[in-house]
């Protein structure tokens, strides 16, 4: 599950660099998982390896589709319109039963197809599965955020009105970072299904995608690795207080206002305000040994 | 449609129209002031019903039926309300320049309120009493009594808002600070003590909302997350910080998924006013009355 979470919490990532946080992340998920599900079983019977890049292109042509009217807003406003897409979406999964299976979901999902001899009955077979897709995406994004559309999009990210001023056109690079980013969360949502064997809405719910968000703005959306390290810090709170599961929201809750208010940058900006402590201490100390 | 069908039909979408203004114009007005939406307004309103459940589990034998609601109502706005510019002071106003980190924030409140609710009551669905049973039979029609009291307690409040906004002093202050909060300023408004004073009423509007609906609906920790997706439609379609436009999309709402609750099924109510809700985003990003941002 937490190779699973880590696709999430990267691709979330690369859209919140700019300033704009999708509450439709986890539904789009949700899509990649239906669509592959149905590709693999209802309407045709295609293989796994087919179904995992389609259900990633589900989601990005559905984020394509809501690009339009959802990229015209900012901040607040952009939240607000990926969580109606999102609650749109996931209202679809439930009204229409015959095909998405309603409030029960889909049953009988397969396990991907062996492939160079590799069964993927043995849940083994499959963590290894998901952990070298999780590490391609990661590397796929990494290489991203280097590229020149990355640098394009921080750029955007601090100031659009001054990319558009030399001719950026601000957005169409929105756009494809919404879109990658829904992408992955398809991708995501794939092996969700094909891991879990059912999948049903109860699986995508509001709780999960406040989740992603409290992982991605603990760590830190500025850097690469933030939130990777929200991701562990949290999963690791997550297990330790396993007695408690029903408290988890409260403590997730906590844990965001807290850090809002007095790291807002996130766990990562922790070393960086540090420092002039650090040195402080250093000074002192050099300073008590000279005396001494 | 009969006459008695059609006055039924009005009735009950005037009803859920007051219902949906009282809890949506709550959180326009924050907005419009704090520029940014607040998450919690829904576990406000849930606040709210639950203090008129806990006053009416203690008094209920006591005190005759519509004094304690009123009772209820006015001790929830008060209590709310207060919790209300505690939060507002306590948390917003130190991450007051960035928006989104306030919105984040009221996320994760919204969340810790109902984990508290949570421990402190339970998930049994509780309930107030209803106060006002029996119906008026009007030509066919059975309208039931306790509508009309959520008709009533909806206008008087938001007239009062209304009134507080236009014509005293503090609310056209606080309207001032809304359009233009460095001229507030400028003009010896502080700008703490308007969102303070936003937070309040907004607040204590939810609680009132929450009160006069748990006589119909059921109260639990997650109540909350329901209302607050309709309220954001209206105030989205309404035009954030315009109480005009809210007032005119929840209207619009309540006859609208009265109409579908009606002709269609109920369960298509939250896909149509999402699809709504996109479309007019798509054509009018600033809603019906907002202004230009």
């Amino acid at each position: 599950m937490s190779c699973i979470n880590l696709i999430l919490v990267m691709s979330f990532s690369l859209i919140a660099v700019l300033g704009r946080i999708s509450f439709a992340h986890i539904a789009v998920m949700a899509l990649g998982a239906y669509a592959s599900t149905l590709l693999t079983t209802k309407f045709l019977s295609l293989s796994f390896w087919l179904a995992l890049p389609l259900g990633g292109l589900a989601a990005a042509l559905f984020a394509l589709l809501i690009s339009y009217p959802v990229l015209r807003t900012r901040g607040v406003s952009f939240f607000l319109s990926t969580v109606a897409a999102g609650i749109a979406l996931t209202q679809v999964f439930i009204r229409f039963p015959l095909i998405f299976g309603g409030n029960y979901g889909i049953p009988g999902i397969p396990y991907p197809d062996a492939i160079l001899g590799i069964d993927f009955a043995s849940p083994i077979a499959r963590y290894y599965l998901m952990l070298a897709v999780a590490l391609l995406s990661v590397v796929i994004i990494y290489r991203l955020r280097k590229s020149r559309i990355g640098t394009t999009i921080k750029a955007v990210a601090s100031s659009d009105s001054l990319c558009e001023s030399v001719g950026i056109n601000t957005f169409r690079y929105e756009t494809l970072i919404f879109v990658v980013g829904s992408f992955f969360a398809g991708i995501a949502g794939v092996l969700f299904a094909h891991h879990q064997g059912v999948i049903a809405p109860e699986n995508f719910t509001m709780d999960y995608m406040f989740k992603v968000i409290v992982w991605t703005i603990v760590g830190g959306t500025t850097t690469f690795v933030g939130p990777i390290i929200g991701l562990v810090m949290l999963t690791l709170v997550s297990e330790l207080t396993r007695h408690l599961a029903h408290l988890i929201p409260l403590i997730y809750g906590v844990v965001i206002v807290v850090v809002l208010l007095f790291l807002p940058q996130g766990l990562v900006s922790i070393p960086r305000r540090m420092s002039p402590l650090v040195r402080k201490i250093q000074n002192m100390i050099k300073r008590v040994v000279r005396w001494g | 449609m009969t006459p008695g069908e059609l006055l039924q039909f009005i009735y009950n979408s005037l009803s859920l129209s007051a219902y949906y203004l009282l809890f949506a114009v709550g959180l326009a007005l924050v907005f419009g002031v704090m520029k940014t939406v607040n998450f919690a307004h829904g576990e406000l309103y849930m606040i709210g019903a639950y203090i008129g459940c806990v006053l009416f589990s203690f008094f209920a034998g006591g005190v005759p039926g519509p004094l304690l609601l009123f009772i209820a109502v006015v001790v929830s706005m008060l209590v709310v309300g207060g919790l209300g510019i505690a939060i507002d002071q306590g948390l917003f106003r130190r991450v007051r320049a960035d928006l989104l980190t306030v919105f984040l924030m009221s996320l994760g409140l919204s969340y810790i309120l109902q984990g508290l609710a949570y421990e402190v009551f339970g998930d049994v669905p509780k309930g107030i009493l209803p106060v006002f049973p029996g119906v008026f039979p009007i030509t066919g029609a059975a309208l039931p009594i306790e509508r009309l009291v959520t008709i009533i307690g909806a206008v008087t409040l938001v007239g009062l808002l209304w009134f507080f906004l236009e014509r005293t002093n503090l609310g056209r202050g606080l309207r001032a600070s809304a359009q233009d909060s460095e001229a507030g300023t400028l003009q010896g408004i502080s700008f703490n003590k308007v969102t303070a004073l936003a937070m309040a009423v907004g607040s204590a509007l939810a609680a009132a909302a929450g009160v006069l609906i748990g006589c119909r609906l059921m109260v639990y920790p997650w109540v909350g997350e329901t209302v607050i997706m309709k309220a954001f439609i209206i105030v989205i379609v309404g035009g954030m910080g315009s109480i005009g436009g809210t007032v005119i999309a929840a209207c619009l709402f309540g006859f609208l998924d009265s109409a579908i609750q009606t002709f269609l099924s109920t369960e298509f109510t939250t896909m149509i006013d999402v699809l709504i809700m996109l479309a007019v985003l798509a054509w009018r990003p600033q809603g019906l009355l907002g202004r230009e941002r």
